[in-house]
């Protein structure tokens, strides 16, 4: 064939797949100490001393059934489902590896695609744009509904309001964007699972202040034809940069209209979008859930006893439902003492409304008009992605476990899967998620 | 390229006990394997194909196990009714 010295290594190379665990013998062809074909190098792909290399069946079975189950069952059902012999078990413990190796695997290309996005698009590797900005901000403040519409829901509206609650239509008009005119829905939002710990504690050492969490960033992007895409990042100022990279890569950032985000008002949230879109006109919504969620529990910290906190929510909710922020916190302020338990939730509560003043819209009119206000698809996606998974009883995380898991799950949600296992790639577009929503 | 699975079910005494299952299957040539970058995704196309047949060919070869177990306990059953009802006759008689 090419001349030179003929090696044989029986079984030397392992290959686990559906059909089996396959020992093949590989070849390698020497002239003098050169060696100029080895049918691992030049036939199979490579793998490191002692690993098995894992084919694409095996791989779909071995680590999407560990984003269902924990690594234990998973591990005991494909030894059940494969039929494999004792010494050719599969391990809870490799099961685990596998899937941080698929999911980091995942993230540099991730990563690479995001870099070459943002370079062809005139943006530095951390988001800034370099080049003509002017493009992305088309008719980003016109692409609102008619005045026609929003007066027709705002009068709607006001027949079923009392006198002092009536809406001022004329100062609503412009402020909700028309949703045949946006660029994406964006929802995004933080998901928290117990962090394992490092090391046992020792005796006599002082318990731990506060829990451990791992952080996952999770972002549900909605297209106005109503497609969506679910992402995962570790941190928040990681998933602006990829989210800005899926919007160009999309051609969403060039769309005549606005960008909408949905958030839950975290404060390091809020300042990342900033960071990173300040460029574009974006507008930013407070979700009704959370709002609703955090006077709740201020309320029934700063007041005394249930009937009063109940009385004052429902009071507070109605001028916040209207949008009517600064009634709500004359209100708040109007309360008399002797109903006070610790007046300092109360300041808090104001202090929330004044930094989120901008956030909160009307949602009555907005719900009335049938826009979204909240952002549970996020929420949905939190649950489908990681707290399905990973939030149950006895459940702790590393850091990589948390976020491999989450990707994974996320990359199959998306309908990205069958791609990346063919091929090591990720197609980083909606059209993949079309037929199967992510959430 | 192909492969052909066949499925055998043999007696004891090695005689036939269905005739032979048999299945075709479309697996890559040799030459498709021109390297480790294409190593996965042809190998994945035989992996597929091979465990469809193998599972069809299973499925169907258990099908005609299952008739032939069938068909010799009916005409075990047949036999033994027969006989009860001679025993039956000799009796009444």
């Amino acid at each position: 064939m090419q001349g030179g010295e003929l090696l044989e290594r029986p079984k030397e190379y392992i290959i686990e797949a559906e059909v089996g665990q396959l020992e093949v013998d590989t070849f390698e062809i020497k002239k003098g100490s050169r060696k100029v074909f080895s049918t691992k190098r030049n036939l199979f792909p490579e793998t490191g001393p002692k690993e098995h290399h894992k084919t694409v069946c095996f791989r779909e079975l071995a680590v999407f059934s560990c984003c269902e189950m924990p690594f234990r069952k998973s591990a005991e059902k494909l030894n059940r489902t494969l039929r494999r012999k004792e010494e050719q078990m599969i391990q809870s413990r490799t099961m685990a590896n596998l899937v941080e190796q698929e999911a980091e695997a995942i993230t540099a290309c991730v990563e690479n695609k995001v870099k070459t996005i943002l370079k062809c698009h005139d943006f530095t590797d951390e988001g800034v744009c370099t080049g003509d900005t002017s493009r992305y901000g088309l008719l980003a403040n016109e692409s609102v509904l008619s005045k026609e519409r929003v007066s027709q829901a705002g009068k709607e509206l006001n027949e079923h309001l009392p006198k002092e609650r009536q809406l001022d239509v004329e100062s609503l008009q412009g402020t909700c964007e028309d949703p045949t005119q946006v660029k994406a829905l964006i929802s995004v939002d933080d998901v928290l699972c117990k962090k394992q710990k490092a090391s046992g504690r020792k005796r006599g050492s002082a318990p731990q202040k506060k829990k451990e969490r791992v952080k996952n960033t999770v972002a549900h992007i909605q297209k106005r034809k109503g497609e969506t895409y679910t992402m995962t990042t570790a941190t928040i100022a990681q998933m602006m940069i990829v989210l800005l990279a899926f919007l160009l890569s999309n051609g969403l950032m060039i769309v005549p209209g606005q960008l909408v985000f949905f958030t839950d008002g975290a404060q390091d949230l809020l300042g990342a979008i900033q960071n990173v879109f300040a460029f574009l006109p974006f507008k930013l919504i407070l979700d009704w859930y959370h709002l609703d969620k955090k006077c709740q529990q201020r309320l029934s910290m700063a007041m005394k006893g249930k009937e009063k906190r109940n009385t004052v929510l429902q009071e507070l909710l109605a001028w916040l439902w209207i949008g009517k922020v600064d009634q709500a916190i004359v209100y708040l302020r109007s309360l008399h003492p002797d109903d006070i338990k610790d007046a300092e939730h109360i300041e808090k509560l104001i202090g929330y409304f004044s930094r989120n003043l901008s956030f909160i819209p009307c949602y009555a009119l907005r719900q009335q008009l049938g826009l979204r206000v909240s952002s549970n698809p996020v929420e949905k996606a939190n649950d489908l992605l990681v707290s399905n998974r990973q939030k149950h009883n006895g459940m702790s995380w590393s850091e990589s476990g948390s976020h491999s898991l989450a990707t994974l799950t996320s990359l199959r949600r998306n309908d990205e899967h069958m791609l990346w296992l063919l091929h090591h790639d990720i197609r980083f577009q909606f059209d993949a998620a079309a037929q199967k929503p992510a959430a | 390229m192909k492969m052909q699975i066949t499925v055998n079910i043999k007696n004891e005494d090695n005689s036939e006990l269905t005739e032979p299952t048999t299945m075709e299957v479309d697996i890559p040539e040799v030459e498709a394997f021109t390297g480790p970058e294409v190593f996965d995704e042809v190998f994945d196309h035989y992996e597929r194909g091979v465990l469809e047949a193998r599972n069809g060919v299973v499925e169907k070869a258990t099908e005609k196990y299952l008739s032939a177990v069938a068909k010799k306990k009916r005409s075990q059953s047949s036999i033994c009714k027969e006989e009860n009802s001679l025993k039956d006759q000799k009796s009444i008689s």
